[in-house]
């Protein structure tokens, strides 16, 4: 593909990419970016990072948009923005990508083919299949106009934000689908950052750019699926509008599980948000009295992104908030309240120097439990830093990982997009990263141990196709654990939708209960590990 | 003589100016100083938000038939502030809490317990660094100073300590203020 501009001077980049960095034998992670055939470069467009926008990057998402059983990846691109970028640096924007998976560990570009190079600034990407057809879509936030790109089901995309009504021009940052009303068709929650106004000047650091709270606030929009094509701002009526708030990333998921689909919302300098669902699609923010609007210093420094799992074993999802300043370990208690471990846990002091961005558990060793890889990078110079590979003891304690994990993890980066997903399908879990100014870094698992797993790829018929907000219950001799079909949203990224348990040693699954968003409830016994499961939701 | 002083002020110089230019070159962008205005601003937040959360809390606890308890109060109105943008924040610690969240969250306030605790009448002041964002900290102690706080901290069923007298140390106030944004 024409332009990509690896460096180039039509990328308008301060430096040359990052050069593939060789794993060691016995590292659990290599970087395979560059053998996979991923050579996107983010366009940066100025010499520094010179205003707030500048700092939060860009993301994408990933879905198998041809339907072959292999995840494919979409990189969204910045390109020339007045009064953000540097003119003088790029005139023409060059292309987002779809890279297409070939199965073989290898990916094609089929941007052009697939009609999804783009338009605008973009940030973050979210795929569902918002018009239940069987092909996922994929909705594209911006700085500027968003995009609606319909998945035609040949391998291309139709662009039809303007006419399913959802063509939002804010400041875009991140969006996720869920079926907020469970009413079988996914609706729509986009997260604006902040009114930009590049005049604006720091009032006591000369020099630096100012902070979020020299902007104003952004509200969110969310949007209800008429379920024939179109959408209806709904945000009021939802009793989801906070017109002060800075999103910076939205994550959609059952906090009580009761059922339904509620949403965190990570602010940046600004308390964040949990709105409780009812059930009926209308949510009452609850964060102040959950424990999960400061951190545990008690201030709101800047929230990039809410990682969800069950920290503690505990059947309960538990929320690691990445941040600019101390980052919150949101352990939940049956009462509904959330403790802050932070320190306990071991992740205050392991996170001490790094500004976190793009947050992401994963089971990296299928042992059970859930682990965390956290990106990091100054918000202020391009000089990279470190990104941490933490194991968790399987009761909420992390130690550092990075040296098992390998070069990689040794190699200081401008981190900002994290998402988990399984290139291979091999059951270990991989990861995939976007930086600021910079190539992607796409990172093979190659963990020694020989665990078990299972993964399960949901197909909902009386809930959304996707099966976004379906609740399972996964029993493996003694060892019951909980997980959820999520819309899989982080920081600017959208990862691996389908839902991945990690087996230890176990060689069968005795049950596996699928409590679907529409009520029904499905039981499957004694299934054989290390496979991808496809199940369909009995149409009853 | 002469020459082995100038040898020694010059390596200090040096050595000062690395250390200052190491730090600009980190982070260059750190806060230099605080404006009047800036500070008059959190001041009236800090007002404001002590007497409408007084005003709720009071109402609220009255109902009930009790007092706003200080620790809830001071808790509330940072909240506050936090919602209205502030770029400070402050808590409550004590080495032995009554709730188990007011014990110390960083390695700074752990230290800073401990001195205050011996040395009530000077704050702990320093620097610190937290999820990458550097802070200017200031830890000051906090004494049992009505018999009211003395009775409360010793008969709370929750207390970890139930022989304060007049004049202890409870606990500290720590005040941070981000030095970035």
């Amino acid at each position: 593909m024409p332009g990509t501009g690896a460096g180039s001077k039509a990328a308008g980049n301060p430096r040359p990419p990052t050069p593939p960095i060789p794993a060691g034998p016995t590292d659990w992670f290599e970087d395979v970016t560059g053998k996979a055939g991923i050579s996107f470069v983010q366009q940066f467009c100025h010499e520094r990072i010179a205003n707030i926008l500048l700092s939060s990057g860009a993301g994408g998402a990933v879905f198998d948009y041809d339907n072959d059983g292999w995840v494919d990846i979409f990189l969204l691109n910045w390109g020339p923005l007045a009064g953000v970028t540097d003119p003088a640096r790029c005139r023409e924007r060059e292309p987002n990508r779809l890279y297409r998976n070939r199965g073989d560990g290898t990916f094609e570009d089929v941007t052009l083919r697939a009609g999804l190079a783009g338009t605008g600034f973009g940030s973050a990407a979210t795929a569902g299949d918002y018009d239940n057809d069987g092909f996922t879509d994929l909705y594209v936030a911006n700085f500027g106009v968003n995009q609606l790109y319909r998945n035609r089901g040949d391998g291309t995309f139709e662009e039809i934000a303007a006419s399913a009504g959802i063509d939002h021009p804010g400041a875009g940052i991140s969006a996720v689908w869920l079926d907020a009303d469970r009413d079988g068709w996914l609706d729509l929650y986009v997260a604006n950052y902040l009114t930009y106004q590049p005049e604006a000047e720091s009032e006591q650091n000369p020099g630096a750019y100012p902070g979020p709270l020299a902007y104003p606030g952004e509200p969110d929009v969310f949007y209800r699926n008429r379920g024939d094509g179109s959408f209806e701002d709904a945000t009021r009526a939802a009793g989801l509008w906070a017109p002060r708030d800075r999103a910076m990333s939205i994550s959609a998921f059952d906090c009580d599980l009761d059922g339904d689909t509620d949403i965190y919302v990570s602010n940046d300098d600004t308390p964040n948000a949990l709105w409780l669902n009812d059930g009926q699609g209308r949510f009452t923010n609850v964060a102040m009295e959950s424990g999960v609007a400061f951190n545990s210093i008690g201030d709101a420094s800047g929230s990039m992104n809410a990682a969800i799992a069950d920290v503690d074993g505990d059947g309960l999802p538990d929320l690691y908030i990445t941040r600019l300043g101390y980052g919150s370990l949101y352990v939940r208690t049956p009462s509904g309240y959330y403790d802050d471990r932070m320190w306990a846990s071991g992740l205050g002091l392991l996170t001490q120097k790094l500004v976190g961005w793009g947050g992401a558990f994963l089971d990296l060793d299928n042992d059970t439990d859930a682990d965390l890889c956290i990106v990091n990078g100054s918000a202020f110079v391009l000089t990279g830093s470190e990104t941490l590979l933490l194991e968790n003891d399987g009761s909420g304690r992390f130690t550092d990982a990075g040296k098992a994990g390998g070069a990689f993890f040794q190699t200081p980066i401008d981190g900002r997009g994290n998402a988990v997903l399984d290139f291979d399908n091999d059951g270990r879990l991989d990861l995939l990263m976007t930086l600021l100014a910079d190539r992607p870094v796409l990172l093979h698992n190659r963990h020694p141990l020989d665990h078990r797993w299972l993964k399960l790829q949901l197909e909902g018929t009386r809930s959304n196709r996707s099966g976004y907000g379906a609740l399972i219950t996964l029993t493996a001799g003694d060892r019951v654990q909980r997980g959820q079909a999520m819309c899989p949203t982080g920081f600017l990224m959208q990862g691996d939708a389908r839902v991945h348990f990690g087996l230890g040693q176990a060689s069968r699954v005795d049950r596996l209960e699928i409590l679907w968003p529409s009520g029904t409830r499905q039981v499957l016994e004694d299934l054989p590990v290390d496979q991808i499961l496809k199940v369909r939701e009995p149409e009853l | 003589m002469k020459t082995r002083w100038f040898f020694l002020i010059t390596v200090a110089v040096a050595a000062i100016s690395g250390l200052l230019i190491t730090r600009s070159d980190e982070k260059s962008h750190l806060l230099q100083s605080v404006s009047l205005r800036k500070m008059a601003d959190s001041l009236h937040a800090v007002i404001a938000a002590n007497r409408s959360v007084y005003f709720q809390l009071a109402t609220q606890e009255t109902h009930r038939g009790r007092m706003p308890i200080h620790a809830e109060v001071l808790r509330q109105a940072n909240f506050a502030i936090q919602t209205e943008g502030a770029e400070f924040s402050y808590t409550l610690r004590s080495l032995r809490p009554i709730n188990p969240r007011q014990g110390p969250q960083t390695e700074v306030e752990q230290r800073g317990l401990r001195i205050v605790a011996e040395r009530p009448d000077e704050p702990y002041t320093t620097e610190e660094i937290l999820g990458g964002r550097s802070y200017y900290t200031a830890i000051y102690a906090e004494r049992a100073t009505l018999a009211a706080c003395v009775e409360c901290h010793n008969a709370h069923p929750d207390s970890p300590r139930r022989d304060y007298r007049l004049g202890d140390v409870l606990g500290a106030v720590v005040v941070r203020i981000p030095l970035e944004f």
